[in-house]
């Protein structure tokens, strides 16, 4: 039996799920050029794993994936998961032109691919997810001869592995460490300055700290912490931070939405303590970032006055792949998600931040 | 042989409706539509209702409050089905009771009405997963292609309704008259354009959002008025918080009616009662939280976000 904490990180684990269904469904549509034809391996590894993890048996894991990934993603959920990854993924592509040798850091990013796009001789990247999580990519990556080779594994763990047990997933060691890049299973919440998650992270590069949906699970004191740990363990390093969160905004649709994923045990902590994009700037700039800006989803959409993240052709082609019913409806959802960025004290600064739309800045 | 008032009560207990009564009440209705005009003339009182989407709840509570059919005469202005849970049975339950009181009930189609909509939002796999084949879904489909594109009512002077809006093809509504209705909808020309399009602050017809159908503005509404003599054009279409939004001096009005829409934006809903000197009151509703009284092996609500 699962403790009542056990059970909350479990429904946090699960969201991962979320995510890579929606991103599945979202590339299958054709929103993502080229095709990443990486998801489709994390779906095929959860769909094997799923029932080896805690709180799960064969039977509820083929419960839960089935719920995952039956049923047709409606267009705005379509839209919203490629406006979210890819207006992450240009700072991603900025960052690493301004920079060249650098490091991104995901906090959380669980089945996310964005790591074998980017990952590079030059360009470091780290992953850090509940082990378990952590574990499904590892498991997938050994179990690919093109992921193995994307990150550089040179080990021998991949070699006879064939994980057909509990006891066997058990028994896995959550790690993958190689030349560039790292997947690290570990809870983000326990962190501290001493935690032996940092040995990995090389605070001489500068770096892009990625949080999309994750700081949310956490409470506004854990946020703080886990914030303050990488600003402080950077020095005079660059630390740039992009957040992506959902925010009540104290209206009706934010209660509703809040009423909705409660009935699915999910808490998400920073969602009213935080519920707007002042506050979530407010927030960053008591933790002493630098450099802040935030804006909403829907206004990287093109929905708000501010205008879209993407060039004419690219929102052309987008509106074309899927019709639209309804616009309220996607001003209304995608409001609710804020895109937020700060970085530490440091002497340098990344400087294309600027080139993007942004509702509000701070110093 | 479909006994009507008998179906009434199970569609509205949710049962499921046997297939070869759904082929009957399609073919019935069909009769009883294609007498009916492009732009049916309607006698006050009436009271209209917008966007419905499969919130079959949600409708009992509207009849609730505005009054049951057949002592409230009832205008719809289209958007039956998609997105909600229970599309299929939202739809039977308008059409049987346009069959059983055709005076007393006018139903015009909302964009949702078309074979392509209903396959991306919803009501097409909701007929495969309720009865294992899409034959009802084609039946209703085939309804659709049948329903008027708009409404007159209180003749000279009245309120002209239509399920999305205005059409730079459209001066006088002579012109929706000889429009040959009986078709998908297309994606371009008036038809499409009523069905589509939305009032905003623009200061003549701009490109939809929608990516069908046009903007318009309050030059617009005021010209169409004027040729037409219209005094309100009610509309749905538009999801408002509020349940209903006047506009332009308050010579349109947008009326929603799919409370706590999608079960996931908080709003509430309305319905817009007009009397004999066509005075306008609006009822306003809450979603239902009866969502349980369902014996049909329906979907589980699972509600997306960005998590």
């Amino acid at each position: 039996m699962l403790s009542p904490n056990q059970k909350k990180d479990k429904v946090i684990r699960s969201t991962d799920l979320d995510a890579l269904a929606c991103r599945l469904s979202c590339a299958q549509q054709g929103y993502f050029l080229p095709m990443d034809n990486n998801i489709s391996k994390l779906v095929a590894s959860y769909s094997k794993y799923l029932q080896f993890c805690e709180g799960y048996t064969n039977l509820s894991a083929s419960r839960t994936f089935r719920m995952a990934f039956n049923d047709r993603k409606f267009p705005i959920i379509n839209r919203g998961t490629y406006l979210r990854t890819q207006s992450i993924s240009q700072i991603v592509e900025e960052f690493i032109k301004e920079f060249g040798t650098c490091q991104i850091l995901s906090l959380g990013g669980g089945s996310d691919t964005r790591c074998f796009k980017y990952v590079s001789p030059n360009v470091k990247y780290l992953e850090i997810d509940f082990p378990e999580t952590a574990k499904i990519k590892k498991l997938t990556i050994l179990g690919d001869n093109g992921l193995r080779a994307i990150v550089k594994y040179e080990g021998e763990e991949h070699i006879g592995l064939d994980v057909t047990t509990r006891d066997q997933f058990n028994d896995i060691e959550p790690d993958l460490h190689t030349s560039n890049y790292h997947i690290i299973g570990y809870d983000l919440r326990k962190l501290t300055h001493s935690s032996e998650v940092l040995q990995f992270v090389d605070s001489s590069l500068p770096t892009l700290v990625l949080s999309e949906c994750v700081l949310c699970y956490a409470s506004p004191q854990e946020n703080e912490n886990i914030i303050n740990i990488w600003s402080n363990y950077f020095g005079s390093t660059l630390m740039s931070l992009i957040v992506y969160d959902p925010i009540s905004l104290k209206d009706a649709f934010g209660a509703q939405m809040a009423d909705n994923l409660q009935r699915r045990g999910i808490n998400l902590l920073t969602f009213n303590a935080f519920a707007t994009v002042e506050s979530k700037l407010e927030f960053f700039h008591q933790l002493g970032l630098k450099n802040s800006k935030v804006t909403d989803i829907s206004s990287v959409g093109g929905y708000e006055s501010t205008g879209a993240w993407f060039d004419e052709e690219e929102v052309k082609r987008i509106s074309k792949l899927e019709i639209i019913d309804e616009v309220e409806e996607i001003k209304l959802l995608f409001s609710h998600y804020c895109l937020l960025y700060g970085e530490n004290q440091s002497s340098r600064s990344f400087r294309a931040i600027n080139n993007w739309r942004w509702k509000l800045e701070s110093d | 042989m479909l006994n009507l008032d008998d179906t009434i009560e199970r569609v509205k207990e949710c049962k499921l409706i046997p297939e070869r009564d759904v082929e009957e009440l399609c073919n019935k209705i069909i009769e009883i539509l294609i007498e009916e005009g492009n732009v049916q003339a309607l006698d006050t009182p009436i009271t209209i209702c917008g966007d419905i989407h499969g919130q079959l709840h949600d409708l009992l509570t509207l009849f609730k409050t505005g009054g049951e059919c057949p002592s409230t005469q009832y205008l719809f202005l289209g958007d039956f089905v998609d997105r909600g849970f229970y599309s299929l049975e939202s739809f039977l339950l308008l059409m049987a009771l346009k069959v059983r009181y055709p005076d007393r009930i006018t139903l015009i189609r909302g964009n949702h009405e078309t074979r392509q909509i209903t396959t991306v939002y919803g009501f097409y796999d909701e007929c495969l997963r309720k009865y294992g084949s899409v034959n009802v879904w084609r039946y209703c489909c085939e309804v659709f292609d049948y329903l008027s594109l708009g409404a007159m009512i209180g003749g000279q002077d009245g309120v002209f309704c239509v399920h999305g809006g205005l059409s730079p093809m459209i001066d006088q509504i002579d012109q929706i008259r000889v429009i040959n209705r009986k078709q998908e909808v297309p994606h371009e020309g008036a038809m499409c354009d009523l069905l589509w399009s939305d009032p905003e602050d623009v200061p003549s017809w701009s490109i939809s959002p929608r990516g069908a159908g046009f903007l318009f503005g309050y030059n617009e509404v005021k010209k169409f008025s004027h040729t037409n003599g219209v005094s309100l054009i009610a509309r749905a279409h538009q999801l408002v918080m509020e349940g209903y939004k006047e506009m332009f001096d308050k010579r349109l009005v947008t009326v929603w009616s799919a409370p706590n829409y999608c079960y996931r934006c908080g709003n509430i809903a309305s319905v817009l009662a007009i009397d004999n000197a066509l005075g306008r009151q609006y009822k306003v509703f809450e979603a239902s939280t009866n969502q349980e009284i369902s014996s049909i092996p329906s979907k589980k609500p699972t509600i997306d976000y960005f998590i």
